[in-house]
């Protein structure tokens, strides 16, 4: 599947991604099974909403005094050694990356996950250095092999059937013809970027949190590949959003008790790793990165996306997301997340994102920090429309909401009606709006109606 | 010792933040949560062990555990200690070499993790023990020895004991089980690029 963003809308590739029914019921089914295994998980601890809503106050905090803690976390950094670059944008921090690695000859950079990187662009600008990237996640070596952008931020290959996977192994990786075993194929990869990992130089990881008080920063995985990258190299970069910081140590419990039961229904990822003082003899290169982040922060009705932990319960759980694929968003983070950090940085190139949705809110009551994703969604889209980009909203699929948003009166009467449905038939209004209705938690309406909120804000 | 590119974007960052971050937000207060008794977190710890992956044995004492270790280790394995108790020559190969790509071929690391938290089953070690930080990683299999006594109900006592000042490291790392992947169809497959398996060995009164 060729993605070229943005030159197609997110219902148009729906439709292609939707042209293969087996296949959409099979994603579709996936990764509502991981959905339920975050239920189960989340059910499982008796205090979990408390949980949500301590990261969320915390996450709320942070925005708050994020310039402080930001200095703070700095200077303990330095102090243990670590070597802090600030980047404005991609550019820089792509620029960042390569003077590092120019200055120390490296000619082959292993990768652990990192959705930042994607959203730069590394990659690219550095093969273009001549400088090879390989990703070690297996999923995000997977996707790379296939020339693809990853289709989920923690998933990165969920689109992929085993014998695809079986195909890019047997081209790119030797195994036998039609051999699609999945433990044959992860040994395949394992022996492969074993060799990657005993002679990279230097290794990219992400950060998952980044302390204020104590200056080291958290890299959670599953496979072992950030560790393994990180401490074979001489050189270890660690690339972060800005937003990333939690602010004292103790807080880290809330987050990792909540992450990955949110994201797979585990307890905890297999490695969680505190990384403060660079080993001896080895490097640490921290680089702290905004690409629109403090723009962000400036609009008051949207900022509440920044304290997203990067989980992808609110992807597993959206009727969009399970029915269309990532791809479709042609953003590099997909789903209801997606939808809303997207037109932060081009409102006409992703203006049909936060038309893709039911705004059936089920997004909003699973993500871990709380943050009203729905709503958010239901404000861009006023927003999208009031610029002009209506036409965008014409192409959609969902033609029922489509025709609501082309006018403004009618939208209001819809709004009116829509939020009585909602409080007294939520079946009803999930069936009008949303033809792939399977989540069981409603969210509770919105106590401001969407025009009474763009009167507000116009003024 | 910063390019000024670097500084000039540092400025620009704080000065962006400063003017348009929210008004203060108070931090909520820290969550504590009463510790289950010892009985309880065991079982909780070995279930949820054993869900992920790990293989959990229980011996009264540390010989006891040492012993069953001796057991599961085959001919010709190569066996690095990390445990003060265990440095007898079958324990230490290849010697104490810090440079991590000499342990390519290791089969199998020993470690004796600080802290193990029951709701997770993870078991946090630092870099005060391990000989070189890829150790854990690199190893095709993990033995853990994990004293009762260290048992925690949750990660926020853990968090609060790897805090402590007294607990000093450069790394620091949980780990729950061997590592895995599941990103080929979801199947699960125990053993993505770190160890293959995990073995704990459970000891004290009352394990
Ligand atoms: S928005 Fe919430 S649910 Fe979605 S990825 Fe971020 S933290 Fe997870």
């Amino acid at each position: 599947m060729a993605i070229e963003a943005g030159k197609q809308t997110h219902s148009e590739l729906a439709g292609g991604f939707n042209a293969d029914e087996q296949r959409v019921d099979w994603h579709d089914e996936t990764l509502w099974w991981i959905r339920q295994k975050r239920d189960k998980a989340a059910h499982g601890i008796p205090e979990w909403e408390l949980l949500r809503e301590t990261a969320s106050q915390i996450k709320n905090n942070v925005l708050s005094g994020l310039a402080a803690y930001l200095e703070n976390f700095e200077a303990r950094a330095l102090e243990n050694g670590i070597k802090v670059h600030w980047a404005a944008d991609a550019a820089a921090h792509n620029q960042i990356v390569y003077r590092i690695l120019k200055e120390k000859e490296v000619t082959q950079l292993v990768k652990s996950k990192s959705m930042l990187t994607e959203e730069c662009h590394l990659n690219t600008f550095l093969e273009e250095k001549g400088i090879s990237v390989i990703d070690s996640d297996l999923g995000e070596r997977i996707v790379q092999l296939a020339k693809e952008p990853p289709s989920h931020i923690v998933l990165p290959c969920i689109h992929k059937k085993k014998e695809e996977i079986g195909e890019l192994f047997h081209e790119h990786l030797g195994t036998a013809a039609g051999e699609s075993d999945p433990q044959v194929l992860t040994e395949a990869a394992r022996q492969h970027l074993r060799e990657v990992f005993l002679t990279s130089k230097a290794a990219l990881t992400g950060v998952n949190f980044a302390i204020a008080e104590t200056g080291e920063f958290v890299v959670c995985t599953n496979e072992g590949n950030a560790d393994l990258g990180a401490h074979l190299a001489d050189v270890h970069i660690a690339s972060m959003g800005i937003e990333k910081i939690i602010p004292e140590r103790a807080h880290l419990g809330v987050f990792l008790r909540l992450l990955t039961r949110s994201a797979t229904g585990q307890p905890i990822t297999t490695y969680s790793s505190h990384f403060k003082k660079p080993a001896p003899g080895q490097e640490i290169h921290l680089i702290l990165v905004d690409n629109g982040r403090t723009e962000h922060m400036g609009r008051e009705d949207f900022r509440a996306s920044l304290k997203c932990i990067r989980c992808g319960a609110c992807m597993n759980t959206c009727p969009v997301y399970r029915r269309s694929g990532g791809h479709s968003y042609h953003y590099t983070i997909s789903g209801p997340i997606g939808a809303i950090l997207a037109p932060n940085l081009d409102r006409k190139k992703y203006a049909d994102l936060p038309f893709a949705s039911t705004l059936c809110g089920s997004c909003s009551n699973v993500c871990p920090v709380k943050i009203d994703i729905h709503q958010q969604l239901y404000k861009w889209r006023q927003v999208i429309v009031q610029e002009g980009h209506a036409d965008l909203a014409k192409k959609l699929s969902m033609k029922g909401m489509s025709l609501l948003l082309s006018s403004p009166s009618a939208y209001r009467i819809a709004g009116k009606s829509g939020r009585w449905l909602l409080r007294h038939a939520p079946f009803a209004m999930n069936n009008k709006f949303n033809p792939w209705y399977k989540q069981r938690e409603m969210p509770a309406p919105p106590e401001q109606s969407f025009s009474e909120w763009y009167k507000k804000m116009k003024k | 010792m910063q390019d000024p590119l670097s500084l000039q974007s540092r400025a620009n960052i704080l000065a962006a933040l400063r003017h348009n971050q929210p008004e203060s937000s108070a931090l909520p207060p820290l969550l504590y949560f009463p510790q289950a008794p010892a009985a309880e977190l065991k079982e909780q710890f070995i279930r949820i062990a054993t869900g992920i992956g790990s293989v959990v044995l229980t011996a009264d004492t540390f010989e006891g555990a040492v012993e069953l270790l001796q057991n599961t280790i085959k001919p010709g394995q190569k066996v690095l200690s990390t445990v003060p108790e265990l440095s007898s020559d079958e324990f230490i190969y290849p010697g104490k070499d810090q440079d991590p790509h000499r342990y390519a071929d290791l089969d199998i690391a020993i470690f004796k993790p600080l802290v193990a938290v029951a709701e997770n089953s993870a078991l946090w070690i630092t870099d005060e023990q391990l000989i070189t930080r890829a150790l854990p990683f690199i190893t095709q299999h993990i033995y853990m020895l994990v004293d009762i006594s260290v048992l925690v109900a949750d990660m926020h006592e853990a968090s609060r004991i790897t805090g402590l000042e007294s607990q000093k490291y450069g790394f620091g790392t949980y780990i729950a089980g061997p590592s895995k992947t599941a990103d080929i169809e979801q199947s699960l497959v125990l053993g993505a690029h770190g160890p293959r398996s995990m073995t704990i060995f459970l000891y004290g009164s009352g394990a």
